[in-house]
């Protein structure tokens, strides 16, 4: 991960937390008025209780909270693996990449030097099967009667 | 593929009949005659791993043997300029006339053939044969199976001469 953004979220959690202690602190979870309200009602069971208190809205709003910040977490979770495996992807590309070019590189000196080297030492002083030359016309002469007096196919 | 091919071959070419489909072979090269379009004598191609030498079987013995010593030539020499679409060759109609394809170029096809006929022809072997064969040309000729005139011209740029050659092996015996 980039550096900026582990600043930044390491900044936001520090937020994060500090208005959730306040939160904590100052909020009011169950208004005293209701309460009395509540205690003066004959109609007093559990659910009734805690609609009347706030309680559901709390659950609502703390299950919103966390549908949010799963969501959050699952956009910047995907881009974290995308990049972790783009860059995996890279390194391992770079390393068989290597071996094949190395492997093939050998393989081309191994298929081509040997011509190579020969045809360089026909063109110098050096030759091989025989030393003699014989001319390009001679060649073409001895290439057009090499079946006259016609031997069979 | 063999440490020196081309001891290997040269060590081929000592005594006729000069056997060039066997050497071809012999350097792991796929041999085949079958018949090609009209003018075309030969081919030889890169699969990517294996070389292929095709001849055209419409041709006489003589020419089938040129051009598979051609061909040979073209893989001892050329193979790193042969591409995966092969070489294609016209070497006995209207030589010259076209060029060959690139990357082989005019004097490429020119060193091919005449390595093709110093193997056909090697002249270590024709100086042997030609004590075997009496000096006889037709005999010479026959042993490395291409026509009296071919190897006549052969022997003139050798400077080899058969009668002047038969006089001194007899002068040699007389002194004997």
């Amino acid at each position: 991960m980039r550096r900026g953004w582990v600043v930044f979220f390491l900044g936001l959690h520090i937020v994060t937390a500090i208005f959730l202690l306040s939160l904590i602190l100052d909020f009011h979870f169950v208004d005293p008025s209701l309460l009395n309200d509540l205690r003066k009602s004959s109609d007093r069971d559990v659910l009734n209780v805690a609609v009347q208190i706030g309680r559901l809205d709390f659950v609502s709003a703390i299950l919103a909270m966390f549908g949010i910040l799963t969501g959050l977490a699952a956009i910047f979770g995907f881009i974290e693996v995308r990049n972790r495996a783009e860059d995996r992807a890279r390194i391992t590309a770079i390393e068989i990449a290597g071996k094949i070019a190395r492997s093939e590189a050998r393989e081309e000196v191994r298929r081509s030097l040997p011509a190579i080297v020969a045809r360089e030492m026909l063109s110098g002083r050096a030759k091989f099967f025989s030393e003699e030359s014989a001319s390009d016309s001679d060649t073409q002469n001895l290439m057009s009667k090499l079946d006259e007096g016609g031997e069979s196919k | 593929m063999r440490e020196s091919e081309l001891s290997f071959v040269d060590e081929r070419l000592k005594s006729a009949p000069i056997d060039v489909v066997g050497i071809i072979k012999e350097l792991g090269v796929k041999y085949e005659e079958s018949p090609l379009a009209p003018g075309v004598d030969g081919r030889i191609d890169f699969d990517g791993s294996d070389y292929k030498i095709t001849v055209n079987s419409e041709q006489s013995q003589q020419r089938r043997n040129f051009t598979a010593a051609h061909e040979l030539e073209h893989y001892l020499l050329h193979r790193d300029l042969l591409e995966e679409r092969g070489h294609l060759d016209r070497l006995f109609d209207a030589p010259g006339r076209q060029g060959p394809a690139k990357p082989i170029s005019p004097s490429h096809e020119a060193q091919a053939n005449k390595l093709a006929v110093q193997m056909l022809m090697p002249r270590q072997a024709i100086l042997n044969e030609m004590v075997w064969q009496d000096y006889d040309l037709a005999k010479i000729a026959r042993m490395f199976v291409v026509s009296p005139e071919a190897m006549e011209i052969r022997l003139k740029t050798l400077g080899i001469d058969l009668n002047h050659e038969r006089s001194q092996k007899q002068k040699q015996a007389v002194r004997a």
